[in-house]
């Protein structure tokens, strides 16, 4: 038994390492938080976009569609001032026939929230640029400093909303901006 | 001799037999258990799972040609900001540019040289940019400065366009903004 124990030794060290190997591995499986998961996710370049849904309830197809969110843009109207605006297109998110969309918030990732926008009984929500016409004020920054060098800061953003059925769309981009050369 | 080796070995082949019982145990806890961290909807049909990292979606096929069209922008105008202020404000009815059936990544608009203005697509084949959404400051100029004797300043322009397919096209031109010149007042000395 003595001449056993070395290679039972073993044996169960290497159990616990695989074990706790895949312990990490399986922690690694997105759960965001509030006992949701990702339903569905698709990412092109720097962008994300993904559907969240309850962990307990998660149906087969999520009624809420991907937030449709087109053309982010920054501009610089006075080059002689260090200040551009980002704005979007239009935002547009449905939640289906039998839901009703409870909000959709804009975070520039930077500062936090800076739009809200709040449903009253309705299916779906469409937000079109002339709604905030001027955009979000931000700096352009310095040549190179968003990464890019012809360009000025880039900006990370979240488009998140939510449903009545507690479903959840986001949309995860960055907008890069002109640059202020002074 | 002989039987010593048979001997050694007997403890090694033991300590092999429960590694590849435990190997086995935890293949099965593995297959299962992963099984079972999916989850599950009402009529127990399994959803696709998807981890922290998700593989990025292959672009979309390329096509024989560059689908990715010259930018439009029609009715490129210039306009005075407000009179006496030297400033003007050059802008487009829109622009647009289609990359179907691949994705347009960037537009950028940049005017004597230098970037004022770049919009990211967002899983979009065409991009639109109504005039509400531009307008760009510029000097005026004095009249003639831009060759035209009744005018005043020309600014060019350069708007470029980029898809998934590594393609990119260019559209450029210039307008010529009305002259406007800062509003100077002479203040009188008056002698006391």
């Amino acid at each position: 038994m003595r001449k056993l124990f070395f290679p039972l030794l073993a044996a169960v060290i290497l159990f616990m390492a695989v074990f706790g190997w895949l312990e990490v591995a399986r922690g690694q499986i997105q759960t965001p938080p509030g006992g949701q998961v990702v339903l569905n996710s698709e990412t092109q370049g720097e962008n994300t976009r993904e559907i969240q849904g309850p962990d307990s309830a998660a149906p087969n197809q999520p009624l809420i569609s991907f937030i449709d969110s087109p053309t982010a843009g920054c501009v610089q109207p006075d080059p002689t001032k260090n200040a551009c605006f980002i704005n979007w297109y239009y935002m547009s998110v449905s939640a289906g026939t039998s839901n009703y969309m409870i909000s959709m918030t804009v975070t520039l990732n930077d500062f936090g929230a800076v739009a809200n926008y709040n449903g009253f009984f309705q299916n779906s929500m469409y937000v079109p640029y002339n709604m905030n016409p001027q955009g979000y004020q931000v700096e352009c920054g310095a040549l190179g400093a968003g990464g890019a060098p012809t360009l000025g800061k880039s900006y990370g953003y979240t488009i998140r909303a939510r449903d009545t059925a507690a479903l959840g769309s986001a949309n995860y981009g960055t907008v890069y901006c002109p640059a202020f050369i002074p | 001799m002989i039987g010593k080796g048979i001997d050694m070995s007997l403890p090694i082949r033991s300590g092999l037999l429960l590694v590849a019982i435990l190997a086995g145990l935890l293949l099965a806890w593995t297959t299962v258990g992963a099984g079972a961290g999916f989850p599950v909807a009402n009529d127990n049909t399994p959803l696709t799972a998807t981890f922290a990292t998700p593989a990025p979606l292959p672009d979309k096929p390329a096509g024989e040609a560059p689908f990715l069209t010259t930018p439009t922008d029609p009715t490129a105008v210039c306009m005075v900001k407000k009179i006496h202020s030297g400033v003007c404000v050059m802008n487009w009815e829109y622009l647009y540019a289609s990359a179907d059936p691949n994705y347009i990544i960037t537009m950028t608009v940049a005017i004597d040289d230098k970037t004022r203005a770049r919009f990211d697509g967002f899983f979009q084949t065409t991009m639109y940019v109504p005039s509400e959404m531009l307008g760009f400051q510029v000097a005026c100029g004095t009249l003639g400065s831009g060759g035209n004797p009744n005018l005043g300043m020309s600014h060019n322009f350069l708007i470029s366009a980029r898809d998934s397919n590594g393609s990119k096209t260019t559209s450029t031109g210039s307008v010529i903004c009305p002259a406007d010149d800062l509003y100077h007042v002479y203040l009188s000395v008056v002698r006391k």
